[in-house]
């Protein structure tokens, strides 16, 4: 019986057999984990799209506010930028027009911008119906020029407002009522020729359903005094001038990370019951591949049995099944993510637009990550009793019974 | 030297306890060839269990070369049939998954050979087996005769001092079981322990020294 290491033939083996026993046990297996897989890949998919969801929806209020180039707001002493909650306003600064000059008069300012919303009532050459509601367009007006805050404008078509009697329209409004470059819209009784297609960063998440005209010009048709709702500040040095707009007047001033931070406040039990949701779903996932590997070593005792028989450590067995559940959590992570990016695209693509929203789905690489860690951490917790079943099988029970 | 001091293995199955070895004593010396023989349910399996460190005595002590094994833990004795001890089984027990050589090079990487050597080596046992042609088949494509011989080069690969056969002719014809016989003849011409449970006449009489067991007692014949 010898057993000289000369093999008689030359040896083709294939690729797996230079992996150790758990590694090749799991090639071999892998669809027989396949149901797993796939289980408990839809359910971090769904978890990692309301994570996605959830962020934009933060996103919604806030990233225009990131990305406008302006670096300060400024509203009136208790006034709220973004209305998150009922009743949240900005408020209106007095004396709009000796704020503004001191604010641009300030060293690393480049730029202040003063805006006003306001509801004008859009006329239309057919005669109105005496029942029939009247036609109101928000207007905001812009005291200044946004194009030295870079960013500050994302004009789809056409141009910015240069003379009083132009207005710009933000994308939604300009599809919703049919109008474009070169028409013309009757507002308060004045006639304004649409010069451009798009809007300003910065005021809102509704900002593409507004018109935008000259500061002077709102106010004549509003008839209202020297107010502004809020100052928008593209600044070089914005933690200098911060404190120089705050000494200024009762004012409030915010820079876009403060802004960021409330919303995530007021988003904030939302976000929680999204995580809450998030670990049921993965503590399910993990009880679902508890239950599938414990199946899955019962069916397999005579193999386990024969294994402990001729001699293979407990801790050879035990990542035998460990491994199992590692293939299932990594394999289910990554089609999660998959799935996840499939969603985003179905919502960014059909639903968003629907509501006049750019995106609904944000996709956060840190959040996927953590939710890929848990999922491997659950994995593995999964196995564990899973794993230990397979080390306790008693051989000399198994082999006589087979 | 593998010894078994007063020997006791009693099962409890509900309320009924069942001694399936009662006083057990006997010393397997090293490079013999004993047939364990008896008839069914007489504890022939399960001596053969608790000497080849897969059950434990309910009571009575097994030594091999002077150590108590009897009280070693799991891994230890684990460790012990990895390395001293080879079984084949009558039902084979191959995993069915694996090829003849994955087979027989698997207790070779749990022991820690490597790949190039292990398979090589599966290979050398396999071709002395008379299976060189056979290395990547699976159980389901081989003869009983076959697989029994896949499993004897199974548990020949760390080269065991004892080997620790249950049956192995059990479930094969007359032709494989003359091979498979003549295999065991050699792996104790090499100076290895052989221990055979066997209810056949024929295996029983290859072996050099025979033991009864009848209702859970060692009785020793005149070879």
């Amino acid at each position: 019986m010898s057993d000289n290491t000369e093999p008689a033939t030359r040896l083709i083996l294939p690729w797996t057999s230079t992996l150790p026993y758990p590694v090749r046990n799991m090639v071999r297996r892998w669809r027989g984990t396949l149901g797993m897989m796939i289980g408990v890949g839809i359910a971090l998919g769904l978890g990692m799209t309301f994570l996605a969801v959830n962020k934009a929806s933060t996103d919604l209020f806030t990233g225009d506010y990131l990305v406008s180039g302006a670096n300060l707001y400024a509203v009136t002493e208790g006034g709220t930028l973004i209305a998150l909650l009922p009743g949240d306003t900005p408020g209106t600064i007095t004396h709009a027009r000796n704020v503004l000059s001191q604010i641009r008069g300030m060293s690393d300012v480049n730029e202040a911008l003063g805006v006003f919303t306001w509801s004008l009532e859009r006329e239309q050459d057919s005669v109105r119906r005496g029942f029939a509601p009247a036609e109101l367009i928000v207007t905001v007006g812009v005291d200044g020029n946004p194009g030295l805050i870079p960013n500050a404008l994302l004009m789809k078509e056409g141009r910015w407002v240069r003379r009083p009697n132009e207005i710009v329209l933000g994308t939604s409004l300009s599809r919703e009522k049919d109008l474009g470059i070169g028409d013309i819209l009757r507002l308060n009784g004045r006639d304004f020729i649409v010069v451009g297609i798009g809007r300003l960063r910065g005021i809102g998440y509704t900002s593409n359903s507004f018109a935008y005209m000259d500061y002077r010009a709102l106010r004549q048709r509003a008839d209202v005094g020297d107010v502004v709702s809020f100052v928008m500040v593209g600044a070089r040095r914005p933690e200098v001038v911060q404190p120089r707009i705050k000494a200024l007047a009762s004012l409030e001033v915010f820079r876009p990370e403060d802004l960021v931070a409330q919303a995530e406040q007021a988003n904030a039990t939302g976000a929680a019951l999204r995580w809450i949701f998030n670990i049921l779903t993965l503590s399910i996932a993990g009880l679902f591949v508890t239950n599938m590997l414990a199946r899955s070593v019962a069916e397999r005792r005579l193999e386990f049995a024969t294994l402990r028989a001729i001699g293979i450590p407990q801790r050879t067995i035990f990542m035998t099944v460990g491994a199992e559940a590692l293939l299932v959590s990594v394999v289910a992570g990554v089609f999660g993510v998959l799935l996840s990016l499939a969603f985003g695209l179905l919502i960014n693509g059909v639903v968003a637009p629907e509501y006049g929203i750019e995106s609904l789905y944000s996709l956060d690489a840190g959040l996927f990550g953590i939710i890929i860690a848990l999922a491997l951490g659950l994995g593995l917790v999964a196995g564990l009793f899973p794993a230990r079943q397979a080390t306790r099988v008693d051989p000399v029970i198994i082999l006589r019974e087979a | 030297m593998l010894k078994l001091d007063h020997v006791w293995r009693v099962y409890t199955v509900g309320e009924e306890q069942i001694e399936a070895l009662r006083d057990v004593t006997l010393a397997i010396g090293d490079g013999e060839f004993i047939a364990i023989v008896g008839p069914s349910g007489s504890g022939k399996s399960t001596l053969l269990q608790i000497a080849g460190l897969l059950d434990r005595p309910t009571q009575g002590t097994v030594t091999l070369d002077g150590q108590d094994v009897s009280t070693l833990d799991d891994e230890q004795r684990a460790h012990l049939r990895l390395h001293t001890i080879g079984f084949v089984f009558q039902r084979f027990h191959l995993l069915g998954d694996m090829t003849a050589l994955e087979n027989v090079a698997l207790p070779l990487e749990a022991a820690g050979v490597g790949v190039r050597d292990r398979f090589a080596r599966a290979a050398n046992l396999l071709e002395t087996v008379g299976l060189g042609d056979r290395l990547a088949f699976r159980p389901a494509q081989l003869s009983g005769g076959q697989r029994q011989r896949v499993a004897i080069a199974r548990a020949l690969s760390n080269r065991p001092r004892i080997i620790f056969a249950d049956e192995p002719t059990g479930e094969l014809h007359s032709e494989d079981k003359l091979r498979v016989v003549a295999f065991l003849q050699s792996v104790h011409r090499e100076g290895r322990t052989v221990v055979v449970v066997t209810h056949d006449a024929e295996v029983a009489a290859a072996a050099q020294r025979h033991i009864e067991i009848r209702d859970g007692r060692v009785k020793e014949l005149v070879s």
